[in-house]
């Protein structure tokens, strides 16, 4: 990070923002520049290899982030941006290892091509938490112009957002998301189920799994009076979004809840046109709420 | 011979405690905070406390050929709360590479990461198409994939679906990375048996792995896919 | 105020020529260093060592038999000097001194080498290396007791009079007993009354008796007890000298309350319209801005909360013509001389909302076990009705929790050893006064060492007590009832469940209590790796301290039982009587001293290096007045620190001379330097961190060599220089950690002194990790052979050759810069000896080694 005028991030999207969250990727790019954070995209990025980066080798698991952060280094950067809470962990997780052991470090550069290697320690930052610390809520705020007040927000946080312990939030009763709502105005709503599991990782081999846990999440949000979901992970999203009729389904009960992306919710209040944050790609339309709120 | 075995010597706790995860498998008091907060639990035969238990007692068949590991959804809320600080969700992970390695392997989520690395290995990053294709390959489930359709068709229609690979510039660069050194065989390379590595299994899928293979480079040919 | 000074000499007889007649004796202790260190190998080489007249071995040395022989030995060879080869110095280097001293010989003229704790018992691997390195330490005891001196105790008189820090179950107990051998006590309690932790106890296991009932008698004899000054609402803020001469300053703080003219009547009190939580309490009951923290508070004085209080005067009003109340109140510094010294300051709760799965500070109705004390405590703040925080109903069912931060490694690593017995204490106490409410207590082990325990255990069983084997993942609340949702792993059924109860306790982990950290600075007395205040040897000195003249009673040295907690401190004040029923105490003469002429203030310098090093303000150091430091011997506590930091090797240290110490290098070093990792450790925590590693068995390599200091502060630069330009593979130098340092501030002076030599030798081409500084403390035996197995693995893996040619390119500039060691008082000659004994061909442990496998080869054996 530089000073406190000028924050200039390299940014990784990662798969899913590339493709099936396309929205996440546009609400964050467009967040982050009208707030003046510099994101730039890094070069040839590879997958970070999600749950299963290590399945056949324990090296690949490691490699397979550290690389992203050693083209960060290369690429003239000291801190990446990873919106995905999958690949910020993983990234983050490898950045940490490879700090700590020497004997990482030695490993990671064996398995990247010639003149590439990870030689310093590249901070790798959530967009969520490069703005609460970095950049300020302070500073947020004060550039709100449409205040969501009408608005009962339920932040989802997932897993790997606030899990393993950390530094920025804490990993059984986060609070971060709910910061950022209550500085665009809106209603912190307060649900038991806020940072239990989707069950995503398991979205496409044990559905049913994945059905249960996001019916129970969205119920219980739901039961909590919320209008919208906010949450900040492109699994969760799918799981939560795309599979809301299987949950529905599962536990017995209809939800119609929109889930959105915080730098959806962000855009919104910060006065960025709305149909440029990507609402519509949603299958679970937000059109209701959007309408009532006046955009 | 299970291939990608270190050495026949060391025991499979021995192994375990090898990972980065099973560093302190020792430690374990069997105190069930881990199974208390896990959120799938009902899907495992043991929990983490039991395949904790079982390791520890040197049960290599009976921990790697569970499912256990293929339930875990990785929300960390084991090791979180571990009074023996056990980096559990890691130790999933690695019994998940220890249960492909040595051929125990039969669960459908073993099948997806296989897919899943299988495309990743190819382009350096995700392709949805690909891995799924592979995926349902490799388990032949007709039923399961027609459930999936209307879905499918919901995410096409909103843009969800690419329909060519990114790929990376150098594809040798992903090879450096070991994601290749795998036990599992590259499908990509010819018809092999899946997810099997000594003939433990019987050969699954040889056929739907050839033509996702073709579909795959069929992909890679038509697209610029280099990535952005 | 020198209690020391001109008349405390230090008497050295000086016996230049006598000839050297050495015992060496090297024990089997059973199989302990047997098994691995065959002693007759290690005999038959000692013979052969210059000065020594014979050697023997012997199956328990420390044993009676075992020491009257080295006394017949005595008298029959006319031994003037002996070396043992055995256990650690901490075990028994009292005991052989006091052998020999018996038999004639001045106690100091003795030696001990370490072939226990620091070979046979972390080498069993390498048992031929371990011999060669057994017999290299005895070489390094007996060149260094060839140049020591005769010393004799020195006698500093004891002021009868002693000082018990903490007003709990275990300084009242210290205290009770001092004053019944009519031994004037202070008993300083920072709370305005004493009782500490068991006066907030409703009963006490396993006797259910009533637990202020049984405690205050107690307390009012402290109070009342002519030999006992009770000092409440006090604090402990300096401590200065010595065993049987502390200087101690306590703080009173004001508590605006004139202690001789309150009568206790509470009229104050009641008119005070301030209400603040009382601790006492746990925050559960409210006491007034003016208060006595409970009804049977001793003394029974009321003192007034500042920061609560309004300053409206109504109690001032209220207390008439008594008169007892005054704002005006300053604190006041109290100076008291002591002999001795007891803490017993006692544990605190661990505050369990950090576990936040728990939810304890979320949900009113999630509680700590000592708030369920004190909810059915009779004294308590609801009269003894036990109901929970939210409605104040009484619950219908109780889940209680063992384990809450105990046992974890996240927070408090240790089982806190009473939990498990006041759980069920609690719930047998409930199930008694409510037969109707559901207890179940969430477990991983149940714990019941003591007497009567187990049977306690049964009898909350057979009361209908449910337990289940599982520790609780999280709880929840339903928060239309303020009712707990508990999810744990049912062990015995095998999955989880949840169990929904109107009410939780949390057993939480007891942890040293606040202020530990400071007090243990003031009293320069280390504390474990938990806080708690740490005993001189876990099994043999659990109320010593490695301080002289202070011990511990109680919780203060790890959780424990009230019976333990009376036992210890009837103990600390047996420890303490021992040295007040004497006039006198001696005190180890290993103190430094300045040879005048080399004090470069002698000749009008104005250097001030010695007196900046010492933190004990031994040395009387006069510059620009023409007369040289002085140290001031009952002041100096021996650490050596200033002896290092001369730099005109002006001062040196009686028993730890350089002389001394490079005679141990040039042995140590004498063959095959190069493969070699020379040690130098503290006498206290590195030196028990090596001996823990030994107690703990992790084996390392056997090329490491051991010399022991009484401080790293005390290890010069020049013996690392001298070690390196012998051919040292690698140096390692280790103390306590910074701020644990036996001697206050040896350790960071040796950092710094260090740390330059580190950079300079670096750039003279000595690979970085051939030289380390360490800090590691008496628990840390891993530690220690962590350092061990790396540093040797460096040496090893550069290999001889490469060692050999760094040491070779940095050995020019090293001579030059060791030039001038060589004027310190006694190395010139040292080094000329060691010299000559290289020259004369005395037979090295790796000479024989060769030999032997020379003959072996010759006979056509196996190597």
């Amino acid at each position: 990070m530089t000073t406190e005028s000028a924050l200039r991030y390299a940014y990784y999207p990662g798969c899913s923002l590339s493709t099936g969250a396309k929205e996440y990727d546009i609400s964050v790019r467009a967040v982050f520049a009208q707030l003046g954070i510099e994101l730039v995209e890094l070069e040839d990025w590879n997958c970070c290899g999600a749950v299963h980066a290590g399945v056949n080798s324990a090296e690949a698991g490691v490699v397979l982030p550290a690389r992203n952060l050693a083209l960060a280094e290369a690429q003239g950067f000291d801190t990446v941006v990873v919106p995905c809470s999958g690949c910020y962990l993983n990234l983050r997780r490898a950045g940490k290892r490879v700090a700590a052991d020497k004997g990482v470090r030695a490993m990671v550069d064996e398995h990247l091509k010639d003149g590439l290697e990870l030689k310093g320690d590249i901070e790798v930052l959530h967009p969520l938490y490069a703005l609460l610390y970095d950049y300020g809520l302070d500073r947020i705020k004060a550039q709100v112009v449409n205040p969501l007040s009408e608005l009962h927000v339920a932040s989802y946080y997932g897993c790997m957002l606030t899990r393993p312990r950390d530094v920025f939030d804490s990993p059984e009763r986060p609070r971060g998301l709910d910061d950022v709502a209550r500085a665009l105005g809106a209603q912190v709503v307060d649900y038991p189920m806020k940072a239990k599991c989707c069950g995503g990782a398991l979205a496409l081999s044990h559905s049913d799994v994945t059905a249960t846990l996001t019916g129970n999440i969205l119920v219980s949000a739901k039961d909590a009076e919320a209008d919208v979901v906010m949450l900040a992970c492109p699994m969760c999203h799918t799981a939560l979004d795309m599979y809301q009729g299987k949950a529905e389904r599962a536990i017995g009960h209809s939800l119609n809840l929109p889930v959105l992306y915080f730098t959806q919710l962000m855009g919104l209040a910060l006065g960025l046109d709305p149909d440029s944050l990507g609402f519509e790609r949603h299958l679970v339309s937000p059109k209701q709420e959007l309408v009532r709120l006046g955009f | 011979m299970a291939a990608g075995n270190q050495t026949d010597e060391k025991t499979f706790l021995e192994e375990v405690m090898e990972t980065e995860g099973g560093r302190l498998v020792l430690q374990c008091y069997g105190c069930g905070t881990c199974s208390g907060s896990c959120p799938v639990i009902d899907e495992m035969e043991y929990g983490p406390r039991r395949i904790l238990y079982l390791i520890q007692q040197n049960q290599e068949a009976a921990v790697l050929s569970s499912t256990d590991m293929w339930r875990c959804v990785s929300c960390y809320s084991c090791a979180n709360r571990c009074p023996r600080d056990i980096q559990i969700t890691d130790l999933m992970a690695d019994l998940r590479r220890l249960s492909l390695a040595k051929g125990y392997a039969h669960d459908k989520e073993a099948e997806f990461a296989q897919a899943f690395a299988e495309t990743v290995q190819l382009h350096g990053r995700m392709f949805e198409p690909e891995v799924i294709g592979r995926y349902y390959a490799r388990v032949l489930d007709l039923v399961d994939l027609a459930g999936m359709v209307p879905l499918g068709i919901k995410m096409l229609l909103k843009g969800k679906l690419p329909f060519l690979p990114e790929r990376l510039e150098d594809p040798k660069e992903i090879e450096l990375m070991g994601v290749t050194d795998s036990v599992a065989p590259k499908i990509a390379t010819g018809l092999r048996f899946s997810g099997n590595s000594g003939g433990k299994r019987r050969p699954r899928g040889s056929m739907w792995n050839g033509v996702a293979s073709l579909f795959a480079g069929i992909a890679i040919k038509l697209g610029k896919g280099k990535a952005s | 105020m020198s209690k020391g000074g001109a008349d405390i000499v230090v008497k050295e007889e000086v016996q230049d020529n006598e000839e050297l007649r050495i015992g060496v004796y090297v024990c089997h202790c059973g199989s302990n260093i047997a098994s691995v260190v065959t002693p007759s190998e290690v005999v038959e080489y000692a013979q052969n060592l210059p000065g020594v007249v014979m050697a023997k071995d012997h199956r328990y040395q420390c044993s009676e038999p075992g020491q009257k022989l080295i006394q017949a030995d005595i008298e029959e060879f006319g031994l003037n000097r002996v070396v043992v080869a055995a256990c650690t110095v901490a075990m028994h280097e009292p005991t052989f001194r006091a052998c020999i001293s018996e038999a004639g010989i001045n106690p100091f003229m003795f030696e001990m080498a370490n072939i226990r704790e620091h070979d046979s018992w972390v080498h069993s691997h390498e048992q031929e290396a371990a011999i060669e390195k057994a017999k290299e330490l005895v070489a390094s005891a007996v060149a260094k007791v060839s140049y020591v001196k005769p010393l004799d105790m020195f006698e500093v008189p004891v002021t009868r009079r002693a000082l018990v820090i903490g007003g709990g179950i275990a300084g009242i107990s210290a205290a009770l007993d001092l004053a019944d051998m009519q031994i004037e006590t202070y008993l300083v309690e920072k709370s305005p009354t004493i009782g500490g932790r068991m006066a907030q106890l409703d009963k006490t296991f396993p006797t259910m008796d009533c637990s202020i009932c049984i405690e205050a008698p107690k307390m009012v004899d402290v109070g009342k007890n002519k030999n006992i000054h009770l000092m409440t609402y006090a604090e402990v803020r300096e401590v200065d000298g010595y065993i049987g001469n502390f200087q101690v300053k306590i703080e009173q703080k004001p508590r605006y309350v004139i202690a001789d003219l309150c009568t206790g009547c509470g009229d104050c009190a009641e008119v005070c319209p301030i209400d603040v939580p009382n601790i006492f309490e746990e925050g559960l009951g409210p006491r007034k801005a003016i208060y006595v923290p409970m009804a049977q508070a001793v003394p029974a004085v009321y003192t007034i909360d500042l920061d609560a209080c309004i300053l409206c005067y109504k109690c001032v009003e209220a207390c008439g013509p008594l008169e007892a109340i005054n704002f005006a109140q300053e604190p006041e510094i109290v100076e008291v001389d002591v002999g001795t010294i007891i803490v017993a300051t006692g544990y605190d709760t661990w505050d369990p909302t950090v576990i936040e799965e728990y939810g304890f500070g979320v949900y009113d109705n999630v509680t700590t076990m000592m708030e369920i004390e004190r909810l059915h405590c009779a004294g308590g703040p609801t009269i003894g009705e036990f109901v929970r925080p939210s409605d104040g109903k009484t619950p219908k069912t109780l889940g209680l929790i063992q384990c809450v931060g105990s046992r974890d490694k996240r927070y408090n690593e240790y089982c806190s050893g009473f939990c498990c017995m006041y759980t069920i204490k609690n719930a047998l106490l409930l199930r008694w006064l409510y037969p109707e409410i559901d207890i179940t207590i969430f477990r991983i082990d149940i714990r019941t060492p003591g007497k009567g325990y187990e049977e306690f255990y049964e009898r909350a069983r057979e009361a209908g007590v449910h337990f289940v084997q599982g520790r609780p993942a999280e709880i929840r609340e339903i928060p239309e009832t303020g009712n707990l949702i508990v999810r744990a792993d049912n062990v015995a059924l095998g999955k989880p469940m949840e169990y929904e109860f109107e009410m939780v306790g949390l057993a939480t982990a007891a942890i040293a209590s606040d202020g530990s950290e400071e007090l243990a600075r003031v009293l320069t007395v280390p504390t474990d790796s938990h806080g708690f205040f740490l005993e001189a040897h876990p099994k043999l000195k659990p109320i010593d301290t490695a301080t002289e003249g202070i011990f511990l009673a109680g919780a203060a040295q790890g959780p424990k039982d009230i019976p333990q907690c009376v036992g210890q401190g009837s103990g600390a004040a047996g420890r303490a009587a021992r040295v007040l029923s004497h006039d006198t105490w001696e005190i180890d003469p290993i103190v430094a001293y300045v040879t005048p002429d080399r004090c470069i203030n002698s000749r009008g310098g104005k250097c001030t290096i010695c007196y900046d090093a010492c933190p004990y303000g031994a040395i009387d150091n006069r510059p620009g007045t023409g007369i040289a430091s002085m140290i001031i011997p009952a002041k100096c506590h021996g650490c050596g620190t200033c002896v290092a930091e001369c730099p005109h090797n002006a001062i040196t240290q009686f028993h730890f001379t350089d002389g001394e110490i490079l005679a141990q290098v040039h042995s140590l070093l004498a063959d095959n330097p190069e493969d070699k990792v020379l040690a130098f450790t503290c006498r206290w925590c590195s030196g028990m961190g090596a001996d823990n590693a030994g107690v703990s068995h992790f084996e390392y390599p056997a090329n490491t060599r051991n010399i022991m200091v009484m401080c790293a502060g005390r290890v010069d630069r020049d013996f690392v220089m001298e070690a390196f330009r012998l051919g040292a593979g690698a140096v390692v130098v280790s103390g306590c950690h910074l701020t644990d340092c036996h001697y206050i501030d040896g350790r960071k002076h040796a950092d710094d002194r260090m740390r330059k030599l580190m950079v300079q030798l670096e750039k003279l081409g000595i690979t970085k990790g051939r030289f380390r500084l360490e800090s590691v403390s008496a628990t840390e035996g891993a530690k220690w052979a962590t350092i061990m197995r790396e540093v040797s693995g460096l040496v090893r893996e550069m290999g001889i050759d490469k060692v050999k040619a760094e040491n070779e390119a940095a050995r020019p500039q090293l001579v030059r810069r060791l030039r001038r060691m060589q004027e310190a008082p006694g190395v010139a000659e040292v080094l000329r000896l060691s010299e000559a004994q290289r020259l004369q061909g005395i037979e090295t442990p790796v000479q024989q080694m060769a030999a032997r496998q020379t003959a072996t080869r010759l006979a056509g054996g196996d190597d």
